[in-house]
């Protein structure tokens, strides 16, 4: 069977638009036993072998395929052999020989090829700008109706950093950019270009690079097609196991009668918990409770929106109450919500000790209320259609926003 | 570069096209011409030569005549001819223009 071969993987020392530096690093890796294997964007790999000082290495600027075997038989007859191809960016060829001439001595044509290479990173730098911009869009949408829970509970941090690493980019992207500038005057105006430069032995910035991107991708992925089916989905209202949801038979009192499936065998929509998972936010449950009181057609419910807030965030908990409170109110077009029937909202906010934040509100002269708690590490939101007053219950909200199950 | 709309053709482009004006050439005939009539003052780097003579045919400069293996003949077109003899026309101009002022 046959072995495979250990290879060496080295950070590229220098950028990749260096020409003059890389073919250098090259060489000097050559003279120190390690012969070019491979060269990805960011890492290049070597396989150990006797030193060979001397070597000399030619980048050329890819065309359209990945290997150009026309073009390695054209530069073999010259004394270069093929290495390998940086995707997109360059083909590798490598000489031992003293007298083969270098691969290019025409810097005005060499400047065409430059050229392509230049307005190619120019539109790069512009895409880049374009998703910046994008991102700052997207996220000025997602924080625009309710700050606080869409930080909390959708992609707007990873896309936040996405965009703070695009800003922080932008500066290195445009001195690239007049870095290449620079070199295509150089060429068009019959000056050669080096095949030698000083290069850095470390440059974490790849690295680093590298590690953010993979970071970010898992981020944007994990909150929106991952971590919604860790919760379980619907689940009877027995298994919530953070606080003890405040129950609608409860605040009917005598004559209540819980909302029945037709169906028994099917699942139960009307009484149901669900726990859901967020980035900011790792336990949110969501309890839903319905009755069949006669209220002149409207339903008979309540739902707890429940959300346990990380300590280093505690400080969002009294704001997101309020916020949520408020959302809460303008709910006006829900179609299980307030049903667009007239009247104003009348708040009352209620001190505790115990709460950062308590508030019930009402709408006049109808059935529809909701009221909000928050403690530092907790926030609750009820919603509730019925004869009941949630002001009597604010003990129980408060033991709710405190956590924990009796 | 070359022809009106070109600019002046470069001294490698304008030997590689001078190569083939009395018979077809292949990419290390035009390299031994090029080193020789020049006395190895011009010296034609490989990705030189290479990005010519693809550069040279998408222009219909010169064309492909023979394929043997990896070697490859070119011979010039008449666009080609004209060209080279545009930029010998102006280089001709240019040495007048200097002998008469010396």
């Amino acid at each position: 069977m046959k072995q495979r071969e250990t290879l060496i993987r080295k950070i590229i020392p220098v950028e990749l638009f260096d020409m003059a530096g890389l073919e250098h690093w090259l060489s000097d890796m050559a003279a120190q036993g390690l012969h070019l294997v491979k060269l990805n964007h960011d890492t290049a790999r070597f396989r150990r072998g006797e030193p060979v000082p001397g070597v000399r290495f030619g980048l050329e600027i890819t065309g359209v395929s990945d290997i150009d075997r026309e073009r390695n038989a054209a530069y073999q007859e010259a004394g270069w052999t093929y290495v390998t191809t940086l995707r997109n960016l360059y083909y590798v060829y490598r000489t031992e020989r003293v007298d083969a001439p270098p691969l290019h001595t025409d810097p005005a044509l060499q400047s065409q090829q430059w050229n392509k290479l230049y307005r190619s990173a120019r539109r790069g730098f512009v895409r880049d700008v374009f998703l910046l911009v994008l991102a700052a869009v997207l996220t000025a949408l997602l924080l625009e109706d309710t700050p606080i829970l869409h930080l909390l509970t959708t992609s707007a941090v990873p896309l936040i950093l996405y965009g703070l690493y695009q800003l922080c980019s932008l500066p290195a992207a445009w001195a690239e950019v007049q870095d290449l500038s620079r070199l295509v005057r150089r060429l068009e105006a019959g000056e050669p270009m080096d095949h030698r430069a000083p290069y850095p032995r470390r440059r974490l910035v790849p690295l680093l690079s590298f590690a953010l991107c993979v970071l970010l991708i898992v981020l944007l992925v994990l909150p929106r097609y991952i971590l919604p089916f860790l919760g379980g989905g619907r689940r009877p209202i027995g298994e919530v196991s953070d606080f003890s949801p405040l129950s609608l038979a409860q605040v009917e009192g005598q004559g209540y009668r819980p909302y029945e499936m037709e169906d028994p065998d099917q699942s139960d929509y009307f009484h149901y918990s669900r726990r859901n998972h967020y980035l900011l936010c790792w336990n949110q449950w969501e309890v839903f409770q319905a009755g069949q009181a006669d209220l002149a057609g409207k339903l008979n419910w309540m739902q707890i929106d429940w959300y346990d807030i990380p300590a280093p965030l505690s400080f969002l908990s009294a704001p997101l109450a309020e916020e949520l409170l408020s959302k809460s109110m303008k709910l006006d077009e829900d179609i299980w919500w307030t049903d667009q029937e007239g009247g104003t909202w009348q708040v009352s906010k209620h001190a505790d000790p115990r709460v950062k934040f308590l508030s019930t509100a009402r709408k006049e002269r109808t059935l529809f209320q909701t009221a909000a708690a928050a403690t530092g590490g907790q926030v609750v939101l009820v919603r509730y259609t019925g004869h009941g007053d949630l002001s009597e219950y604010l003990e129980d909200i408060i033991q709710m926003a405190e956590g924990g199950t009796s | 570069m070359g022809g009106k709309d070109r600019g002046p053709l470069t001294e490698p482009m304008f030997y590689v096209l001078m190569s083939f004006l009395k018979r077809d050439m292949c990419g290390t005939e035009i390299t031994e011409f090029v080193a020789r009539k020049t006395r190895d003052r011009v010296r034609l780097g490989p990705g030189t030569l290479y990005t010519l003579l693809g550069k040279f045919q998408e222009e219909g400069l010169i064309q492909e005549t023979e394929v043997d293996g990896r070697k490859r003949t070119y011979r010039l077109t008449g666009k080609g001819r004209a060209v080279f003899q545009e930029e010998l026309d102006r280089l001709r101009a240019c040495l007048n223009d200097a002998e008469e002022e010396i």
